[in-house]
């Protein structure tokens, strides 16, 4: 799995991906003006509903990044394709960065509505302890150098972390019985949930973004490994 | 047949790491030490209000069998990669699951050695007074120690062979203990208290559960582990 | 109450520079993080040979 398989690792094209980048930011700056301009203020919690509209995206989105964390480290103990590792890692890292800023935002909504920073509610402290489990995940990347050994072990660590969160989620829902009832769509105002869709859709764009320009970071850095490694072993390469 | 070979395989690791461990005799007396001096640091920083320290007691005995079990789940490997003895035992025919059980084995009655010291240390000092329900007081400490142990010997195998293994490990593992941990300190307390609300159950429950999905995912990704 | 309302305009605007500091400061640190993998390429590249 070293040698043989390592060049055939190209090095990648950024392509049109700095355009979509651009477009990107400029669709998230879009959807929020769009949503600060239709949505009038809740009649409950004013104008501290708009925190939601980067809020609710983020925690989403953090969502899907964790799924593909799961899914591509599945893929590389099925396939042992260094990408889907290097794809992983990149999910990690933009899921961790949407994670913590989730909880940031959490916490500057709660204070004004419920009065405190933080409630140990099951949504709360299991979004809490998944950025504690992908903040160790980071970790055992950054500590172990062999490569193959810590694509494994990663893989590993981000499914069994995966496995984690219902868990979590279950038995601090057990723990702290009061829980906030989940808002569903339909009780709420159209535009609001317009607003919270066109958003989430923005941030699943930077997410996009993110993630491939990760990848590509991480996939440049690897074949550079591989070309100092073989002119180490054996003067100049041709591959 | 198959299964009894790994058993035996399973058993012959699990005794020599117990070996091991009770010829050097300062692994297990510094790590139960350590265990009762979390308990008295708990203790100082609870107050001397004896209420307090009786309602705190159960979460201070499951963090104290914590902190002190994490020293032993990076001993289990460090005392074979010190002597260059784990590539040997991987060689060996036979399924690397039963090294992995063998592991977990001999952990678990390190763990439990353990627990008792800590126990018997803080019915001392936190004033508890033993319900008559103990055998499920029993029960309720071996399931949070099953957990402890699968996740604690799991997570070690990576830890323990990687750069700064001193952090990694509690870094990886705490976090996913967060529900047993959690289970076993409610159940205990539930237990203690004389169960006046009934979900002393639904803990043990969800210990179980938790114990069964762990000890699967954990024998299945084993293999991955040990291979790099 | 007008007066709350014009409090919770801080923890609006506050949540709003958190978002985006986030975002443009890991767009940043992206950016370097791909220059500085290209510049070892190019690197690796002169001593190595050209693939």
């Amino acid at each position: 799995m070293t040698a043989a398989a390592a060049f055939t690792l190209e090095v990648p094209k950024s392509g049109r991906w700095p355009i979509f980048g651009w477009f990107a930011v400029l669709f998230l700056a879009g959807a929020q003006i769009t949503a600060f301009a239709i949505s009038p203020p809740d009649r409950d919690m004013g104008d501290l509903q708009k925190i939601l509209y980067v809020h609710v995206p983020a925690a989403w989105n953090m969502g899907i990044c964790y799924l593909l964390v799961a899914i591509y480290s599945f893929r590389y103990l099925w396939k042992r394709d260094d990408r889907d590792d290097l794809i992983a890692a990149s999910a990690a890292e933009v899921g961790t960065l949407l994670n913590g800023l989730t909880l940031v935002l959490g916490m500057i909504w709660a204070r004004p509505t419920w009065g405190v920073w933080w409630v140990w509610d099951a949504r709360l402290t299991s979004t809490l302890i998944m950025f504690l489990v992908f903040a160790g995940y980071l970790a055992l990347r950054a500590f172990v150098e062999e490569p193959d050994r810590r694509a494994l072990w990663s893989a590993v660590a981000g499914i069994m972390g995966a496995i984690n969160y219902p868990i979590v989620y279950m038995s601090v829902r057990w723990w702290r019985t009061i829980h906030q009832v989940q808002s569903t769509p339909s009780t709420l105002d159209p535009t609001y949930t317009f607003s919270l869709r066109l958003n989430a859709v923005a941030v699943l764009f930077i997410l996009i973004y993110f993630i491939r320009r990760r990848y590509e970071a991480a996939l440049t850095e690897r074949v550079t490994e591989q070309l100092s490694q073989a002119a180490a072993l054996g003067g100049p390469l041709h591959a | 047949m198959a299964f009894r070979d790994e058993w035996l395989r399973a058993r012959a690791v699990a005794w020599k790491d117990l070996m091991a461990e009770r010829r050097s005799k300062a692994g297990f007396n510094s790590v139960a030490a350590l265990g009762v001096t979390i308990l008295v640091l708990f203790g100082f920083a609870l107050g001397p209000d004896a209420e307090a320290i009786r309602a705190a007691a159960p979460g201070a005995l499951w963090l104290a069998a914590l902190f002190a079990g994490v020293l032993a789940f990076n001993r289990s490997y460090q005392v074979e990669l010190d002597g260059g003895a784990l590539e040997p035992l991987l060689m060996y025919p036979g399924a690397r699951r039963s090294i992995f059980a063998g592991k977990l084995l001999a952990n678990f009655v390190f763990v439990f050695l353990l627990l008792v010291i800590v126990i018997a240390v803080s019915l001392v000092l936190f004033h508890i007074t033993v319900p008559s329900t103990w055998p499920r007081l029993l029960l309720v400490v071996l399931l949070g120690e099953v957990g402890l142990v699968t996740l604690g010997t799991f997570y070690a195998a990576m830890a323990s062979r990687s750069r700064a293994r001193e952090v990694l490990l509690p870094l990886l593992l705490f976090p996913m203990l967060v529900p047993v941990l959690l289970a076993a300190m409610q159940a205990t307390k539930a237990l203690l208290v004389g169960d006046v609300m009934h979900d002393a159950g639904a803990w043990t429950s969800l210990l179980v559960a938790y114990d069964v999905i762990f000890l699967i995912s954990t024998f299945l990704a084993f293999d991955y582990v040990i291979e790099a | 109450m007008p007066e709350m309302i014009a409090s919770n305009g801080y923890y609006v605007a506050a949540a709003y520079a958190v978002g985006w500091i986030c975002i443009l400061g890991y767009l940043l640190r992206l950016h370097s993080l791909l220059r500085r993998s290209r510049e070892a390429l190019a690197h690796a590249r002169t001593i190595g040979g050209a693939p």
